[in-house]
This record gives C-alpha cells, structure tokens and sequence, in this order.
C-alpha cells in the first residue's frame, strides 16, 4: 500500500494519474502565510457548498488564528474543523475510497498524511411510496438507493440496542457495502455467522443489486425462491421481530430477507394488519390460487383429450361445441394463448407505463376477440388461459409469479402426454421437488413437512392474532415469547 | 452430450404431443352420442344414435344452439350396427356422455339381455345414463322428436325422467348400472320407465315442431314396465307405478288423493320412512311392511271446516287406509297378474333365510311369490294445510258460513 507523499503537488499527480485524469477531481492548493494546505475532492459525488462555505472557511479562520504554531496545524485541523465526520488516514487507497465516497482531503505541506471530512452530496431520492408492494393498511414508506437511509428507516421502527447491524463489503470494484440485520436476541446466532461467511467468501467485481447475491446464497437447483426481497421496512421490522435475517445492500432498495419459505410466499406481512377473519379469506384465495394456476390448464388438457368422461354432458358438449374447427390441438391451443399471454405480461414491465393502453388494446381486443372469432382458438380456452393467469399474479413476489409459470408448463407437457395419470405424475414431482428444498437448514415446505401443529396457527389460516404468543419455533429457540396478553373481557 | 440428451427429450416430448397416444381424442373429432335407440326387424338391430354436437350454427358456440343429427345403422349385433353408422359418421362416435337409451317394447318383452352385454363391457360407458321403454313407437322416433325445452331430445328424456321420479314417482330414473344389477340380483325384478309419443314423427323432427308454442308432437312419460327376469311382461297403471316406486324407495315425494263425503281431497305425501321385515313362521312367508310418511294438504274444492280436529283425524285415517289398500292392490297385482317380484321381496329372504330361499329359487316368481302374506301397515302424519288454515271461502267470510 502505497503511503501518501509530504509533497502536495506530487499527491495532486498521483490521484489524478490513479483515476487516468478524470474530469471530476478537484484539486485547491491554498497558500498563507508559510503554510501551503491542498484540498482534494470529487465533484460528482460531493457538495460544492459544503465545501466552500464550510470548511474551506473554517480552513482559513484556523489558519489566520495566530495561537496555532507551525507544527501543530495538522493537528489544529483536525481539531478545530466544523465537521461530524472526520478521520487521519495514510495510504492512497484509503484516500481513493474517501474520496468516491464524497470526502475531502485536506492536506498539508510537510505532512505524509491526510485529513478526510465528510462532504457527501445527496444523490439519492428521497423517501418514496412503494410501487412494486402496496396494500391498502399499513405504512407507506419504502426503502430507497441510500444504504444509511434504509438502516435509519429500519431504527426508526425497532429501537432495541439487540438490533444488530454488521457491515462487510462485496465486491473488488464496486466495493459494495452489505449490513445484516438482525436482533441478536432472537435471531440464530450459526445461521447469522453461515450467511456471513458465505458473504465473505464472495469474490467478485461487483454487486449492482441485492439480487445478485442470490446465487450465492442458495446452492440447491431450483425455480422456487428462497429468498424473498422487499421495499417495504414495515415488513423488514416484522420479519425480524420474528428472528429472520434481513440483508441490506447499498444502492438498492431491495432487502433480502432470510431464511424465506413457501409459506412466505402464502403470507403477506401486511396481513397482521388487518382482523384475522378476512385475512384468512384472502389467504384462501392466494392457496386457492397456488393450485389454480398449477392445475387448471393441466386439468382440462387432460379431461378433453383422454377422460372426457369426467365432466357433466352439458359442459362437454357445450366445449365440444366451441371447440369445433379449431384448427390445432388443445394443448397446442393452450400453450399458444398462454406464450401469447406471457409476451404481453413481458411487454408491459419493459414499456413506459403511457404504452400500457396500446398494449391492453392488442391483446385484450385484437388478440382475444379475434382469436375467437376467427376460430383460431376456442372461447373455453381464452376462459381457461385467463383464470390460470390472473391466479398467476396473486402473488406479490415476482420469483413466485416465474417460478409458478415453469411449473403449469411442466404439469402441461405431462397432461398432454398421459392424461390424468399424467397430472397426477406431475403433482408427486412437485412434491417430491418442494420436499426436497431447505433454506439454511430449515425444510422448505415447513411447518407442515415437518408438521408442527403450533405453528398451524398461523400457517394456512391465521389465528386470532392475540392468541399468537410464541415466535415460531423453526426460526428461534431462544426468547420464545412475543406477546404478553391475557383476554380482558 | 447434454446437448443431445436436451434435443432428445425435446423432440420426443413434442412427438408425443403432437401425435397421438394411447385414448388420446381431440374434442372436435369426436361425434358425442347423447341419445342411443334400439329396435329390431325380423333379424336385424336397428340402432339410431343421436349426436349432439353435429354443427356449428355460423359462429355461435352456444350449448344452446348445438344441433343434433339421428344415425341410424342395421347389423346382426349392436356391435356391428355401430360399426355401420362409422362408415357415415365423419366422426368417431364416442358413448361416454351417453344420457338415455331408448329400447324397442318388442326387444323388452323377448330378449333385452342380448342386447344388454355392450353397454355394460365398453369401457368408454359410463353406466349411469337412464334405460327407457319405447311403448307403441319405435325407440328411434323417440330419439327424433325436437324439444322445447331443452337443448337436444336426449337431454329432455333424461331431465323428465330425473325430475318426475323425485317429485311424483310416477317414472323412474333407474340408471343402467341399477337396472342391470336387479336383473342379476336373485329375488329382485326390474322395472323400467316407459315413454310415448303423441303425434306424428314427421311433425316431431322439425325444427317448426319447436317455433311453434303448442308444439303437435310432444313426448310423455309413462307408467312403469313390469319385468320377470329379462322379459318385459306388461305395464301397471299410474297409481300403481306411484306406489311401486313408493315402497321401492325410488321417489322423494308423491301425490295420493282421497274422496271425503262430497270432497276432493289431494295430499302431498314426503319423508316416507319404509321398512320391509321378512319373517318365516312354520316355513309360511311373510312380509311386514310398514309405510310413514308426511302429508300436506295440497287441495280441496269444497267448503269443509278444517280446523275441526275430528275431521282432521277422519281425513288422516281416510288417507291411511287409502294408502293401505293401494299397496295391497298394487303388490296382488304383481303377486297374481305377473307374477313377478319386483318389489325386491325374495330378496329379503334370501338374505336372512338362505335355505329356504335355495329350495324355492326357480319357482320364486311363478309359485312361492303369491303365497307370501302381506302385513301392512300405515301412519301418516298431516302436518300443514298449506298456505291456507281454512278452506277459502272460511277463510273469506268467517267460520259461521257453511
């Protein structure tokens, strides 16, 4: 590691060769009296006013102070400056990193070593509502770009002194700064040092989101998330309070939370917001939904082609009706209507949101209605395709949304080969796959494979939420209880 | 190598879906028979299946607007009758929707269990489509006749069948799969629905029959065939095919009317409650029957007071004995003009006295059925009289009007 030179100048031309010249390093040389003093700063990442009106002022009132003797400035300046963040550091490569990260250096002739003062510009936006996870209770503050901000977002919420937040960085160019998050009361303290060392082990040139650190913390092949991620620090708080591990990443708003379950996926955290009785109906609805998107495609590939038999005379006839001089198969049928669906869903997240209209117009009118009716399709199969789609989209999570839609491909090639016998050979892999999954130690299909009957409470269905009283007892074994409450009547 | 191991999976996935396998059917290469007819000439089957799915009208795909088409097809077997309407049906014809069979009265009387055995093997069938007996018409003039009411004539069959024999019991909607279990089970003789035509067929297979509101050709249910073993022997008149579904336990509701003084009294009969006991004392037979049921008044076109409860008693009495003696009847009936038991009877015994039964089996209906004694008993609950307390006029002009 490179030391920092006594010489100003050569300072000057060392930084400015380091970064190939770059057009934002600004350098200052201020000459009094016998002193000469350097600032140095990058002017994409730093505030101009602050570093006029600040501490260069205050630069200067220190050096006009005539108490200060020759040998002492270094130190009277790093005693003396209006500033909360300051440091002393030595080598060029703390200098470099200061620097991008919106620092000045103030440097003195005569001195192999540098001043550093915050003087970070905001380049975040601010605190804005969430739009990829709303509802309709709740607070509506997301996190944002800024990795403090989000920390901020998260005390505001849980000011207990357990709320642990240990910082590493990823990435040999990006230097990207991770925290995790955890209460450390609660959390478990081997799955916290896992994560942590599998971060550590992370050799790589950059980390731009959250979602590329995914991979690496999930070694089991499989289309089903493990991981869940969101921008809403309500949900970040819950999922702590429950003794998970959140990740925050710099410069993204998404946090990962772990360990993540197919149970997850059922729940929405906004759901203790809300009087458990309709909860438990619209968890009925995303259940419900889990099976329709999966089944019903499958399903009626399967009962039209090899078991009619299945369905009553007046249903058969009347899609045997519709279906008359479709010109394909019905599982060729429904693969096309649901392709054609897909590319709409991909072209709506890629388009501004002003072509949304354009895009609704072709495919809702152009593509279905004239589908139909020029017999390329048949209306029970437009019906079956849309059912399966929306079902699709219950979910909030998109992972869960793609993981879903390999699956009904995967339960449709099956139906169209064997039938009922078919969905059926599709619906034991399923499980045989879910069953197989764990995340950090903990089985997937948890708590119903293993089965712990207290969990039940707020698995499939909620409980009432004042009879909740434990954590659940896969995630922590330690400080169990969460809610001190006796029914007053 | 995975390369080739992901094209070969591709291309055979994909060869599987586009051809054919094994009971692989696209809908529209099926022609969906939801109607079957059987009648016979001198030695020949006529069958006629109808088709329910036969043409798309412009571009509607209404269930309501499918158009039905009748085949018809001659062979030695109903095998080779099917075989037959292939060779003019563009599509294959496919059963497993089938909803009724019509069967040809003189086929019932000599030989239904000839033609029985297809229905029953065909895995494609689903055995719960209802068996009708084509009475004074051929079976295929059934198929024919456009309804009204519903979408295709089969369909029309089956809905009457279903809704007459739950709420009046006049007809029965024994399902194939029960039909042929009473003809195979010992001590039990089938019976089976009958329908008729009035009109003309010619009028009947128009489209104009179903324009006009008073269509000239209709079809109606009728009373009950009575057979023994597989041979249809007669029909049993409409009270006694009300009663014969009663104690059969085939009907939820019903209908009985007594005559009181100057009176016409009609009762809704439900929740019957039947218990059939069979006793052997000294190896004489005997069957005791016990019959409960609620009644509700229904109608009355006379001027009686009902709140009296003397009357109501008389009335409730009158009814039981009424009911009483139409089982009676309606078992002598069976027990000497038929001689059939379809009532199930022998059945009873075979189970509780096997040896007795095993000495008598092959003259059960002929001999050993009449001479069982009957001991019947009645008893009605009248529970309401509707929506009225009193008869109208009562009700209208006070109590003191007579």
């Amino acid at each position: 590691m490179k030391k920092i030179e006594k010489s100003i100048d050569q300072v000057f031309t060392t930084i400015q060769k380091m970064n190939g010249k770059s057009s934002d390093i600004k350098t200052r040389k201020i000459v009094q009296n016998q002193w000469q003093i350097g600032i140095l700063f990058l002017q994409s990442v730093s505030s101009d006013d602050k570093i006029s009106d600040i501490l260069i002022h205050s630069i200067m009132e220190i050096m006009e102070d005539h108490t200060v003797s020759e040998k002492q400035l270094f130190q009277g300046l790093y005693n003396h400056l209006y500033n909360g963040t300051i440091k002393e550091i030595t080598t060029y490569q703390d200098l470099f990193y200061h620097l991008v990260n919106g620092f000045t250096a103030i440097l003195v002739e005569g001195e192999n070593k540098a001043i550093v003062v915050e003087t970070k510009s905001t380049l975040d936006r601010g605190i804005q509502e969430s739009n990829t996870e709303t509802s309709l209770r709740g607070p509506k503050d997301s996190f944002t770009e800024n990795i403090v901000v989000n920390q901020g977002l998260i005390r505001k919420r849980i000011k207990d002194p357990n709320l642990y937040f240990e910082e590493l960085f990823v990435g040999r160019r990006t230097k990207t700064k991770i925290n995790l998050a955890y209460l450390s009361d609660v959390a478990d303290q081997k799955r916290v040092e896992k994560i942590k060392k599998r971060l550590q082990e992370i050799d790589i040139d950059g980390i731009l989101d959250s979602g590329n650190l995914r991979s690496f913390l999930n070694s089991q092949k499989s289309v089903f998330p493990k991981i869940m991620s969101t921008e809403r620090p309500d949900f970040v708080c819950g999922f702590l309070l429950e003794g998970k591990i959140a990740i925050l990443v710099e410069n993204t708003p998404f946090v990962l939370i772990f360990p993540t379950l197919l149970i997850d996926f059922i729940h929405t955290p906004g759901d203790y917001y809300q009087k458990s009785y309709n909860v438990n109906f619209s968890r009925f609805l995303r259940i419900f939904g889990f099976f329709i998107t999966l089944l019903v495609p499958a399903a009626y590939i399967a009962i039209m082609t090899y078991n009619p038999e299945m369905i009553p005379d007046k249903l058969f006839i009347s899609v045997a009706v519709q279906r008359e001089g479709v010109p394909f198969p019905t599982a060729i049928e429904i693969l096309m209507l649901g392709i054609t669906f897909e590319l709409l869903r991909e072209c709506d997240l890629r388009m501004p949101s002003k072509m949304g209209t354009a895009i609704s117009v072709v495919g809702g009118l152009v593509l279905g209605d004239a589908a139909v009716n020029a017999g390329i399709v048949s209306p029970f199969a437009v019906i079956i395709v849309a059912i399966t789609s929306i079902a699709g989209l219950l979910f909030s999570d998109i992972d869960m949304v793609n993981a879903l839609r390999w699956w009904r491909l995967i339960f449709i090639l099956f139906a169209s080969m064997c039938g009922m016998i078919g969905v059926v050979i599709a619906s034991i892999l399923l499980i045989t796959h879910l069953s197989t999954l764990e995340t950090f130690g903990i089985p997937y299909l948890t708590p119903f494979a293993p089965f712990y009957f207290k969990e039940q409470s707020d698995a499939l269905f909620l409980k009432i939420k004042t009879k909740i009283k434990d954590r659940p007892r896969y995630l922590s074994y330690k400080n169990k209880r969460r809610l001190n409450w006796e029914v007053k009547k | 190598m995975k390369k080739k191991l992901f094209l070969f999976l591709f291309i055979s996935i994909f060869s599987l879906l586009l051809t054919g396998c094994y009971n692989y059917h696209e809908l529209e290469n099926l022609a969906i028979v939801t109607g079957l007819s059987i009648d016979k000439n001198e030695n020949q089957y006529i069958i006629g299946v109808l088709i329910a799915n036969s043409k798309k009208q412009e571009a509607s795909s209404k269930e309501g607007q499918s158009q039905t088409i009748v085949y018809e097809g001659k062979g030695n077997s109903i095998m080779e009758a099917f075989y037959n309407i292939d060779l003019e049906s563009p599509k294959q014809l496919y059963i497993g929707h089938l909803a009724v069979v019509v069967i040809d009265e003189n086929i019932a009387k000599k030989e239904i269990e000839k033609i029985s055995d297809i229905l029953i093997r065909s895995p494609e069938s689903r055995k719960n489509f209802y068996v009708v007996i084509a009475r004074d018409t051929k079976a295929k003039d059934i198929l024919k006749i456009t309804s009204p009411l519903e979408s295709y004539p089969s369909q029309s069959v089956s809905m009457n069948l279903k809704n007459n024999s739950t709420y009046q019991g006049i007809s029965t909607d024994l399902t194939y799969s029960e039909f042929i279990a009473s003809m195979l089970t010992p001590g039990i003789n089938p019976t089976l629905p009958t329908i008729k035509m009035t009109g003309s067929v010619k009028e009947g297979e128009k489209q104009q029959n179903l324009e006009s509101t008073d269509p000239k050709t209709k079809l109606k249910l009728d009373t009950l065939a009575i057979f023994r073993n597989t041979n249809l022997l007669g029909y049993v008149s409409e009270d006694e095919s009300r009663m014969i579904n009663i104690l059969n336990r085939r009907t939820s509701y019903s209908l009985e009317s007594i005559q009181y003084k100057d009176n016409r009294i009609v009762f809704h009969l439900s929740n019957f409650n039947i218990k059939r006991k069979a006793t052997l004392k000294d190896n004489k037979p005997m069957m005791n029957i016990s019959l409960q049921a609620t009644a509700a008044i229904n109608e009355i076109n006379s001027n009686m007071n009902l709140s009296d409860p003397k009357i109501i008693t008389e009335i409730n009495q009158l009814l039981e004995e009424r009911i009483k003696k139409q089982i009676l009847h309606t078992i002598h009936v069976t027990q000497n003009e038929f001689k059939s038991d379809i009532f199930g009877f022998g059945n009873l015994f075979y189970q509780k006295y096997p040896k007795y039964y095993s000495n008598i089996e092959l003259h059960w209906d002929e001999e050993e059925y009449s001479k069982i004694k009957m001991n019947v008993k009645v008893h009605i609950d009248l529970e309401t009289k509707g929506s009225l307390e009193q008869t109208i006029r009562r009700e209208m002009y006070g109590k003191t009007t007579k």
